[in-house]
């Protein structure tokens, strides 16, 4: 049984259609995490599930009960939110008990189940301060306290560091895997952050304008996209995308053309014989770029500009003929932006194939050759 | 403009503009104050002194006898009436006032809003249409003359619904989110989340509630049949001098140290409450 079950579940404010057709069961304790662009529904989808936004269309069960007209609050889900929420006219160890108090919890009972939630998050000595009174990280670990105090079986976080210092984000990020597993609860979580994203998750639930594209294990979402949308918006900094020509197709063997290549083309093998039309997108991620080395063909290209991260670079070559690169240099020293090209090898065996319409066509790995 | 002006300016962190609105607020706040003063200053005259050939805006001499011929009348049994009359009709107004705007602003009941515009366009109706009905009313039902009389038509105010609206349109609804999650109904809601933090509105809509009620002076008049029942407007007005007789003068600084005792309490309460208010007021019309 499904700690989360979602059936075709469908939310139109008006006649804009915000969510279509969700499908998604999450396990027990797993931790979810939803990406996606801005506005693609992931806030909805949670105020969906924890009973704040009522559902258009579709059925949804937690613990495999129905969860139609059942409120919010009987659901068994803990939200914490983006602007924590807290109630400023409270104190830390109210804020916590609110909840306990409107289930009508004995005070003696209630008191105690703050103190257990507080002795977890370490906010033992601020139970009598405002929230006012508080750190940004404090306010967001009395939410979590908040949450934690209910003992639900599903924590819903909607964007929570998203207002923390960067340094806070890590530490808070770190905490709050540790509390997954010290909790064993199921949680699903939005974030913007792709390390949030990829640190946190079991699975990763990417959405684009209200439809789910890909569901998998951070790994197989980065390694394996199952689209061009996926592929661009997982991974930082972004594939790099190249138009490509068909220029010869037998069987499993595909002949690329791609300008500003030398030699002008590449043959590449699909796991399976496909007709593909003729114009096709390849796919390379910045660490898939070699400035030295590399078998195949190489690609010329200008370097406009340099990021130095201390350890690596990214190169931007944003004018080359077949689309923009982003190449990740681990090199001590960095290739100096100049009007000169200069030549860039591909690890051919890692790169990724779109068909015109976005989606991915499946290679066969490790099995490619220069023309 | 100078440089010792700029630098000055500059030290009391005002702007250009401020060496324009300050002078006019100046002049339109002594012109508020003139009367007041006047009124102050008359009721400590003796009635020789009250009207003179210069204008005299301090008395040369005083007297409280006008304060001691007021208390001859039962102003103290009128002011306990209009403090409970005030007082209670406050309450209740702010209550309810706060409720309705808080459905108002966060509830999605069909035809809110064309609730709110039938609340505002009530304020055109002048008082004067409905208050003769409103007597006869009460009259029928045996209420004439009694406290419900006094407190019960002042309780729907408009004014305090609007201040109320105004706040909850800005109220944060993550905090109502917070609190559904938590297992808040509607009635904890509004009595453990809203309410207590309304204070600013609340604190400005009670000072001019209260203030409207404590000076109300139309419906208490037409409503009080007995001297007994009399609100401290009501009775004071008694004071006023019939024009042309002998006792105009005379009656005349005792009206005014009547009304100084009536001004009192609306003074207290705005000195007091002054920063709420300002807070209550400028919330409406200005979004953080
Ligand atoms: N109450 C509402 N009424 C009308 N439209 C809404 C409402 N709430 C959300 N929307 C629309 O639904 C879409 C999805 O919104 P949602 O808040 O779920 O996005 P999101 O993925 O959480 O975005 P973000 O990353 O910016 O938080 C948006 O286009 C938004 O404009
Ligand atoms: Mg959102």
């Amino acid at each position: 049984m499904a700690a989360i079950e979602l059936k075709n579940v469908a939310k139109s404010f008006g006649n804009v259609a915000v969510i279509q057709g969700v499908d998604l069961s999450v396990e027990h304790g797993e931790f979810i995490v939803f990406v996606g662009p801005s506005g693609c529904g992931k806030s909805t989808l949670l105020r969906m599930i924890c009973g704040l936004e009522p559902i258009t269309s579709g059925a949804l069960s937690i613990g495999g009960k129905p969860m139609q007209g059942v409120a919010p609050a009987k659901r068994g889900v803990a939200m914490v939110f983006q602007n924590y929420a807290l109630y400023p006219h409270m104190t830390v160890a109210e804020n916590m008990g609110f909840s306990l108090l409107m289930e009508r919890v004995p005070r003696k009972e209630r008191e105690a189940r703050v103190k257990r939630a507080a002795e977890t998050l370490q906010l033992g000595e601020l139970l009598g301060r405002r929230p006012k009174e508080l750190s940004g990280g404090q306010r967001q670990r009395v939410a979590i306290g908040r949450a934690i105090v209910r003992d639900p079986q599903v924590f819903l976080f909607d964007e929570p560091l998203s207002n923390l210092d960067a340094e806070l984000r890590v530490q808070m990020r770190l905490e709050l895997a540790k509390l997954h597993r010290k909790l064993g609860a199921t949680m699903i979580y939005v974030t913007h952050d792709q390390t949030e994203a990829m640190t946190l998750a079991d699975r990763i639930v990417v959405l684009r304008s209200g439809v789910i594209e890909q569901i998998g294990t951070p790994l197989e979402i980065y390694a394996a996209p199952r689209n061009r949308f996926v592929a661009g918006f997982m991974g930082s900094p972004k594939m790099s995308f190249l138009a490509a020509k068909v220029v010869r197709t037998s069987g499993r063997e595909v002949t690329l053309a791609v300008e500003g290549m030398s030699p002008a083309t590449v043959d590449i093998e699909l796991r399976k014989a496909e007709r593909l039309a003729d114009q096709v997108t390849l796919g390379i991620r910045p660490e898939h770029f070699r400035m030295k080395g590399g078998q195949g063909p190489r690609l010329q290209a200008r370097i406009d500009f340099v990021e130095r991260l201390g350890g690596d670079s990214y190169l931007h070559a944003p004018d080359h003929p077949a689309g923009g690169l982003i190449i990740r240099q681990s090199d001590a020293v960095p290739v100096k932006p100049d009007a000169m090209p200069v030549t860039i090898g591909v690890d051919w065996p890692e790169v990724h194939l779109f068909a015109a319409g976005g989606q991915a066509i499946e290679l066969k790995r490790e099995s490619l050759s220069e023309s | 403009m100078p440089q010792w002006l700029e630098r000055e300016l500059e030290e009391r962190r005002l702007n250009r503009l401020d060496l324009l609105i300050w002078p006019v607020g100046l002049a339109v706040a002594t012109l508020w104050a003139l009367p007041f003063v006047w009124m102050v200053s008359t009721s400590f005259k003796f009635p020789a002194d009250v009207m003179t050939q210069d204008i005299e805006w301090l008395p040369s001499r005083v007297t409280f006898d006008n304060y001691i011929k007021v208390f001859e009348y039962p102003v103290v049994r009128w002011g306990i009436n209009s403090l409970i009359q005030a007082t209670l009709a406050t309450f209740f107004c702010v209550l309810f006032g706060a409720m309705a705007g808080y459905a108002l602003a966060r509830m999605h009941f069909p035809g809110r809003n064309l609730l709110f515009v039938i609340f505002l366009a009530s304020l055109m109706i002048p008082v004067e249409v409905s208050v003769i009905p409103l007597l006869l009313a009460f009259v029928k039902v045996g209420w004439a003359s009694s406290y419900q009389a006094l407190i019960l038509p002042a309780i729907g105010n408009v004014f305090s619904v609007y201040i109320f609206r105004q706040f909850f349109l800005t109220f944060p609804a993550e905090l109502e989110d917070a609190a559904k999650m938590d297992g808040a109904g509607p009635f904890n809601l509004f009595f453990r989340i809203a309410l207590p933090l309304a204070r600013a509105p609340a604190i400005a809509a009670s000072v001019i509630i209260f203030t409207l009620n404590w000076n109300s002076f139309l419906w208490p008049l037409l409503v009080t049949f007995d001297e007994s029942m009399k609100t401290l407007p009501v009775g004071v007005a008694a004071f006023t001098p019939v024009v042309g007789t002998r006792t105009q003068i005379e009656g005349y600084s005792v009206a005014m140290a009547a009304v100084t005792i009536l001004s009192i309490p609306s003074l207290l309460l705005f000195c007091f409450l002054q920063r709420y208010f300002i807070q209550g007021i400028s919330q409406g019309s200005i979004k953080q």
